[in-house]
């Protein structure tokens, strides 16, 4: 058998689908990529890499109509084509189990293992398929991935929670000390109501897989324990995550006693600089609130910090600490995209909550230390 | 019905047998004590047929011809002249009933000569009847054989043990005697073969290495401190060198073996956050006081003893060990590192009194009654021991010992006076030198902010479990989350208040009503160490605000766990206690985890942040942190020996 593709397709290709392959071995076929031809048009072939957990497939088109189902190693296969110089790579596979890469002028010889070990992604129906604008998506995925607790212990806030409600798409994330929420409008007839988790890192290699893609869209699908994510020929398959995500409706405050207006980017820099002197331990860096400023300080074993900012505001003046890391992870957050923002506020025990001044879609909320 | 008659003094012997001779051991024990009554340096103990056949030979004054007769008859003593004698007595034995009692159950032989006699006395008694008296030759002191032991009293015959135990517990007693008074010269011999030999002329040390062996000895720190209650002085293993049971464990109260539980328990409390559980270090301990504080009378073996001021004995003891213990640590933690030199920021600042609002008493109503020992907020001393020790009774001041820790160097062990090996033949002053121990005088603190760093992190090993690092010239593996749990836990414990970190999603758990009342008497202490609640239902709360530190998903196994050892502990309402407990487990819930991958970044600060802490040695649930090859060790192990 043997089969002949562009190197830059199956560069691309392989790009896509090694961030899915297993890096430790759990089982050693996990390592390899899966090239097959089954189920598939002719004149071209799915290159499938999975690690049990996701698993991502892209279609690679190919000369001839050949039938292929072998596996092969993916870090090698990777290296190799990633410093191929030729425009073309031949395969050709042998009786024996190995297959040799062929150029111009080289040839490698790598050894395979047979298809049928290779687990089969889950099958996720796609009638129900709905689509997301590609670039609003990997927006709110990064706004929201932050936010997810890193601690497995409580593995609901490990992943992000999207609810499908009335056309409105919402993503939210928490770690019990800090919120994100960011809204998203369906451009075509959504179709049914939707709650499920998708683990964090399902989405951060989303993002990574589709946003260079020139595609305005993204196809997603969902049954009752995975999620179908489709891009320009590239399918991401993922577990969700089980269990009831906490109704985060109730603790988002309706009301507010105190506002500060600012602008992003200065009050980040502010804040990264004061944040220098912060407790390693403890990370508390402290916001007094005045009429037409806010003074940030900060101060431990080593030090002291203080800055002010000019900020517009509403409301007694307030002092409220909170922890630095926290604070601007969502600042950074902002910065990207929104050149002022607004901080709401209760007390110094309540949560803060922050949304752009342009438009409140996205909502970051944030628990103070207490004094 | 019989007349009642007087016993005969065969009979009254063996009844006072029954309470001085209870197995072969304590025979043992009366007759080495009489030997050290009399002066001996060199005592020999001959054992054999599962402790029927005992001999103890010593070189010590002897008994005068005349009167070796009488030493066998009850209440015959050299010691005591009158009744008021017996509150000072600086001897061993002294009630008189020890060898009439012997001699009662077994067959004696004794061979004694004075100095100013040229000729021994033998005499050889049977069921407390002399059935020969005779001249012999034999050397200065006294030498007592016992042969058929319990021969004519079947029934604790038959309540001997094993061959195997009987003589295994005259072995440990004479453990205990050689590293007891190192100054004095033993030799056991057990079915024919020496086992223990030492010659009076040794220090302290090599005595532990020759009965303990190497390895022990070489993990032990001496104790020496005096107050104008007394001296203490001996010698304890450090923390990483542990035993499952306490047979190493020595008692000496002015040179005389024996038990009290009091300190024991301080030896177990002092060790208690450092060893794991159930685990016990080596700790030979002797106790130097006046006569008139000690009561020895209390019980015929006089394995027991009544102190008249035994609270100054406890801390006397205790101040002793922890001296050391802090030393040591001191010294491990100047040759990591930077020691703590506590500047300003040690201050400990005041209890931040929470503001009880309405809401909050509301809630809380029985808080008057729960907490009626703990609600005068002065009652809360600052937190500020250097060393983590459980506080053994509330009613003792809190560790003044340590009120300025480590920066003044502490007493060297440097005693000018004379050693514990002394001159003979003269009783030697009990002033412990113990020159083969390597302790030195503590280095002089280093100065603050030299960098001196020879700790450094290079990788993680094991699944992410343990890091590797460069120490000194050798190599170290540190376990990532002890390492950690052990800083944590003595930063928190020095937290006036533990920084609260109110949570956006409150944790409800459900707890019963023994939970809900160890939770309002130990409502300070959760709310010291940054835990906010409210009720939430009848038979759950929900969580509103954790330690700063804890990991939000631990939130209720860190509650959970805190309020089980509560239950259990039973000492519940002591507030630096519970304290303790609380930082105990938020510290270990807090560090990072066996498995967690690292940046170098990360590993460099939890190494640093390590050698820093005071007990660099075992986290606070008593496992060890670090590992350490020196890289001798590592050359011996590649044979580059050259």
């Amino acid at each position: 058998m043997k089969i002949t593709c562009s190197t830059e397709h199956l560069r691309k290709n392989l790009q896509a689908v090694q961030r899915a392959v297993a890096n430790k071995g759990i089982l050693p076929v996990l390592s390899n990529v899966l090239f097959t031809s089954l189920h598939d048009s002719e004149g071209h072939i799915k290159i499938i890499g999975t690690d049990l957990e996701i698993g991502v497939e892209s279609r690679l088109e190919i000369g001839a109509a050949e039938k292929i189902n072998i596996t092969i190693p993916a870090k090698k296969l990777f290296e190799i084509v990633n410093k191929f110089p030729d425009e073309t790579v031949h395969f050709d596979f042998h009786e024996n189990g190995s297959v040799d890469l062929i150029g111009e002028k080289l040839k490698f010889n790598l050894n395979t293992l047979p298809a049928d070990d290779f687990p089969r992604l889950p099958h996720v129906n796609r009638d129900t398929q709905f689509s997301l604008g590609l670039s609003d998506f990997c927006q709110a995925i990064r706004q929201t991935t932050f936010a997810t607790a890193t601690d497995t212990a409580k593995s609901i806030l490990t992943g992000v929670n999207v609810q499908l409600d009335n056309g409105q798409l919402r993503l939210a994330a928490t770690d019990g000390y800090r919120l994100a929420v960011r809204q998203l409008v369906l451009h075509d007839n959504s179709p049914q109501a939707l709650n499920v988790i998708i683990p964090k890192r399902t989405l951060v290699e989303l993002e990574r897989l589709i946003k260079q893609d020139e595609r305005e869209m993204v196809g997603m699908s969902v049954t009752d324990s995975h999620v179908l994510f489709e891009s320009d020929g590239k399918v991401l398959t993922s577990r969700l995550i089980e269990g009831k995500y906490p109704d985060y409706n109730k603790i988002l405050p309706k009301s507010f006693g105190r506002k500060v207006w600012f602008e992003t980017k200065p009050l980040l820099s502010a804040v990264e600089r004061v944040a220098i002197m912060a407790s390693e331990q403890t990370h508390v860096i402290n916001f007094d609130i005045q009429a037409s400023e806010l003074i940030i300080t900060a101060g431990a074993e080593q030090g002291k910090a203080r800055e002010s900012v000019e900020v517009k505001t509403e409301g007694e003046p307030l002092n409220i600490s909170f922890n630095a890391n926290y604070l601007m992870d969502v600042l950074k957050i902002f910065a990207e995209d929104a050149s002022h923002s607004l901080l709401q506020l209760n007390s110094e025990i309540q949560p803060a909550v922050i949304h752009s001044v342009d438009n409140d879609d996205y909502v970051c909320m944030l628990m103070p230390i207490k004094p | 019905m019989k007349p009642i008659q007087l016993l005969d003094a065969q009979v009254a012997n063996q009844i006072a047998a029954g309470e001085v001779v209870e197995r072969p051991a304590s025979v043992i024990k009366e007759l080495v004590e009489n030997a050290l009554d009399a002066g001996a340096t060199f005592i020999q103990v001959e054992v054999d047929q599962g402790g029927r056949f005992l001999r103890v030979v010593d070189n010590g004054f002897g008994i005068p011809a005349e009167s070796v007769g009488l030493a066998f008859q009850r209440f015959a003593t050299s010691k005591l002249q009158s009744f008021e004698d017996i509150w000072s007595i600086n001897t061993m034995g002294f009630r008189g009933e020890a060898l009439p009692s012997i001699a009662s159950v077994a067959r004696v032989e004794i061979l004694t000569r004075t100095a100013d006699q040229d000729i021994a006395k033998r005499l050889v008694i049977q069921g407390g009847e002399i059935i020969e008296n005779s001249s012999a030759g034999g050397p200065v002191g006294t030498s007592l054989t016992i042969r058929d032991l319990f021969y004519n009293t079947p029934a604790r015959l038959k309540f001997l043990s094993s061959e195997t135990t009987e003589l295994g517990y005259i072995q440990q007693l004479m453990q205990a005697f050689a590293l007891g008074l190192p100054e004095i010269g033993f030799k056991f011999v057990k079915k024919g073969k020496t086992v223990i030999q030492t010659s009076g002329q040794q220090s302290l040390s090599s005595v532990v290495r020759q009965i303990l062996g190497k390895d022990l000895a070489d993990s032990l720190y001496t104790v020496s401190h005096e107050t104008p209650a007394g001296l203490v002085q001996g010698v304890l293993s450090y923390p990483d060198c542990v035993r499952r049971d306490r047979n190493y464990q020595f008692l000496f109260v002015n040179r005389r073996w024996v038990k009290v539980p009091g300190i024991t328990k301080l030896v177990d409390d002092l060790y208690a956050d450092l060893v794991p559980k159930k685990n016990f270090p080596v700790a030979i301990l002797q106790l130097e006081l006046p006569a008139g504080n000690v009561d020895v009378n209390v019980h015929p073996n006089k394995k027991e003893v009544k102190f008249k001021h035994f609270s100054q004995i406890f801390q006397l003891t205790r101040e002793g060990i922890q001296n050391s213990l802090s030393r040591y640590n001191f010294e491990r933690s100047a040759s990591l590192g930077p020691p703590v030199v506590d500047s300003g920021a040690a201050e400990p600042t005041p209890l931040t009194v929470p503001t009880v609002s309405t809401a909050a008493s509301a809630m809380n109503p029985v808080k008057a009654s729960a907490g009626n020992a703990f609600d005068d907020d002065d009652e809360i001393p600052p937190f500020a021991m250097p060393l983590p020790v459980v506080q053994p009774s509330v009613q003792e001041p809190a560790a003044p010992v340590y009120a300025s820790p480590l920066a003044p160097a502490p007493v060297p062990v440097q005693p000018a006076g004379p050693s514990w090996a002394p001159e003979l033949p003269t009783r030697p002053p009990q002033v412990l030198e113990l020159p083969d121990l390597k302790i030195t005088p503590p280095p002089a603190p280093v100065e603050a902010g030299a960098p001196l760093e020879p700790v450094s992190a290079l990788g993680q090993a094991c699944d992410y479990t343990y890091i590797v690092a460069h120490y000194g010239n050798g190599l170290a593996l540190l376990d990532q989350h002890v390492a950690e749990e052990r800083y944590l836990y003595e930063e928190l414990l020095e937290q006036a208040k533990i920084l609260s970190q109110p949570l956006l999603l409150s944790v409800v758990i459900e707890i019963d009503e023994i939970e809900r009342g160890l939770l309002e008497e130990n409502r300070k202490a959760f709310e010291r160490a940054g835990f906010e609640w409210e009720e939430e239902g009848p038979g759950s709360i929900a969580i509103r605000a954790i330690p700063h530190c804890l990991r939000f998903a631990e939130t209720e196994a860190t509650f959970k766990e805190v309020l089980l050892e509560l239950r259990e502990s039973g000492v519940a309402k002591v507030y630096l206690e519970s304290f303790n407990r609380l930082c105990k487990t938020i510290a270990c819930h807090s560090a990072i985890r066996a498995g967690d991958p690292l940046t170098l970044e990360q590993m460099q600060k939890i190494v640093q942040n390590w050698s820093k802490t005071r007990n660099p040695y075992t986290c606070p649930h008593g496992r060890p942190i670090l590992l350490k090859f020196s890289k001798l060790e590592l050359n011996k192990r590649f044979l580059r020996t050259w």
